[in-house]
């Protein structure tokens, strides 16, 4: 009986030993995996809120090649018809009043995407994070009753958005649950929180995202996502300025 | 007034119930101006309420949509200005779009009442064929025109589109072309178009990124011999602060009108019900905002005659107070002597304006 419990213990132990020993590539390597998709769609909700005013949004949309290209439309009454099309850096509009298409750049990149904690330029961030960043272990934190990996990001490129972030990295998942995004100069800029993580399709995927920008008083936005589907077929020419205006 | 308002209730209301059947999507807008103008020791008072009734319907081979305005006036509205007296109509309609787009393996086709957008919008678009600005919202919905447009994608962010249109000066068709491309962080594009007899352009335009936003747009104009021509101009860059929470933008206008007469001096910002017209020589458009979040903005934003350095500042507070629920406040000063464009004497004093939207 001794030895049965002996054996238990090193086969349970041994998954749990090996990925202690994983490098902090090796962890940003396992992240940038589980997000790697051909095709998405979602369904989702934004809340926006400020104290206790809240603003809700819904929209829909599709992604191609890890979000390198992505589409959205929203539904609410506020902003129905607004789309917004992503081509690996850039970012275009479509107004449905004005029945045209405007290119998000310079200026409107910092802003928070119809007022939320979210800003273009947090949507726009195409590559993998172990290209974007250099990646260094430290110490393993529980988070929710859950052993995680925390790494802390440093920037490769002076165009990141982000100098320095911390991530905390569920190690079942290779999922990141809680990020710290900081700013030249060590100043915390944001924390996001990944929760309701579901399966699809042997990936991890969370459902609920929160976004507080730290330097907007008692402010938070939460995405809940409905429905995200991987692999899907998406409309043909999703991917096109023409498309914003169908 | 209360006749036609009824009757106006009557066949909105037979058409809302039939809509949803038809799979037809219903959503629309009220905004209320509730205008104070100061001018000297009098003080006028107007009051303009606009519905707004947006009619689609989507499916993968069309769409259809419509966009129906009810303006309803009140106040002393004869003493504000010619355009309103002489169409002394206390309710007024308007569709400003009423479109059908098809959609084919070889581009969109659009026929009905849309708009046609060459070029990139902004206040001092020089292919905008509409080129009144809505001083108290630039960005409010411009009426379009009677037209049949196609638009070819060539890649996903090149194409070209066309547009032909009786609705035209001298009863000629109007017809004109974009082509628009991507290089780089930048858009660009060229257009060329006839507009009426003796009116036909060319031009090309550019947007993008160069540490700070850039855009710019240079036209000729020109008859139909060529004899008389003039060039129009515009160059403008955007910039933002602490984090994006302050933005600063500024644009140079020049309209190179040597063969024609100014018109300036023609416009009347608050007679038109906030519409001002840039037809002189040179003009400055600046903009500063500070919206630290979805809830609250504030704007400043200046627009200049250079010619008879005139001016023209709009200061507006927008609270979001609810979902769809917004509430602004305006207060606009004009600037200049005598009959300068956008002079007291001309324009009045100052004018406050509150703005109630819901979004339906």
């Amino acid at each position: 009986m001794k030895q049965v419990l002996a054996l238990l213990v090193i086969l349970g132990g041994l998954p749990a030993w090996s990925a202690a020993g994983l490098t902090a590539d090796e962890i940003i390597q396992r992240v940038d995996d589980n997000q790697v998709f051909t095709t998405q769609s979602f369904t989702a909700t934004m809340k926006i809120t400020k104290g206790k005013r809240t603003l809700t949004k819904n929209f829909y949309g599709y992604g191609k090649k890890d979000g390198q290209k992505s589409f959205m439309e929203f539904t609410n009454p506020e902003d129905k018809g607004v789309k917004y099309l992503k081509l690996e850096d850039e970012m275009w509009i479509y107004f449905p009043d004005a029945d045209d298409v405007l290119k998000i750049s310079g200026h409107m990149l910092r802003q928070g995407m119809m007022g939320s904690d979210l800003s273009y330029e947090d949507m726009l961030e195409n590559e993998s994070i172990e290209e974007r960043y250099s990646a260094k272990r430290l110490e393993d934190q529980v988070v929710g009753g859950r052993p995680c990996y925390v790494v802390e990001l440093t920037a490769r490129k002076p165009e990141v958005t982000y100098e320095k972030q911390v991530i905390i990295v569920d190690q079942g998942w290779f999922l990141p649950v809680k990020i710290e995004l900081y700013a030249r100069g060590g100043r915390l800029l944001k924390n996001m929180t990944q929760t309701n993580v579901k399966k699809i399709n042997d990936r991890w995927v969370p459902f609920e995202i929160g976004i507080q920008d730290t330097r907007k008083r008692n402010s938070l936005t939460t995405m809940k996502f409905e429905k995200i589907s991987f692999d899907v077929g998406v409309p043909k020419r999703a991917f096109t300025k023409g498309y914003l205006k169908r | 007034m209360l006749r036609r308002f009824g009757v106006l209730l009557i066949f909105l209301g037979s058409l809302i119930p039939s809509v949803g059947q038809a799979g037809i999507d219903l959503s629309g807008a009220i905004r209320n101006d509730t205008v104070l103008l100061a001018q000297g020791s009098d003080t006028l008072f107007f009051d303009i309420l606009e519905s707004q009734l947006v009619l689609q319907r989507k499916t993968n081979d069309w769409r259809f949509y419509s966009d129906l305005r009810v303006f309803l006036y009140a106040g002393d509205i004869q003493e504000i200005g010619p355009e309103i007296v002489e169409g002394v109509d206390f309710i007024t309609l308007r569709i400003l779009r009423g479109f059908i787009r098809y959609y084919t393996e070889y581009g969109d086709f659009t026929l009905g009442k849309t708009y046609i957008n060459l070029g990139i919008p902004s206040v001092f678009n020089p292919f905008e064929l509409d080129r009144d600005v809505n001083v108290t919202d630039l960005s409010y919905t411009k009426e379009g025109i009677l037209a049949l447009t196609y638009e070819v994608p060539f890649a996903p962010l090149s194409g070209g589109k066309f547009y032909v249109s009786p609705e035209a000066d001298q009863s000629e068709v109007s017809a004109g072309m974009d082509l628009y491309t991507n290089l780089g962080s930048f858009d660009l594009g060229l257009v060329a178009a006839r507009t009426g007899r003796d009116q036909n352009l060319a031009g090309v335009y550019f947007k993008g990124d160069a540490e700070v936003e850039l855009q710019g747009a240079y036209a000729l104009r020109a008859d139909d011999e060529f004899s008389k021509y003039r060039f129009e101009a515009m160059v403008g860059a955007d910039y933002s602060f602490f984090e994006g929470e302050w933005l600063l933008g500024a644009q140079f206008y020049y309209n190179g009108n040597e063969n024609e007469e100014a018109q300036g001096n023609t416009t009347n910002g608050f007679a038109q019900l906030g519409y001002a017209s840039f037809s002189d020589r040179y003009y400055i458009y600046a903009n500063l905002m500070y919206a630290p979040d979805g809830f609250f903005q504030f704007r400043l934003d200046g627009f200049v005659n250079l010619e008879d350095y005139s001016a023209l500042v709009v200061h507006t507070l927008s609270w979001v107070l609810a979902d769809g629920l917004n509430l602004s406040l305006q207060w606009m000063i004009p600037t200049g002597v005598g009959d300068t464009q956008y002079s007291r004497e001309v324009i009045g004093k100052y004018v406050i304006l509150a703005r109630v939207e819901a979004k339906l």
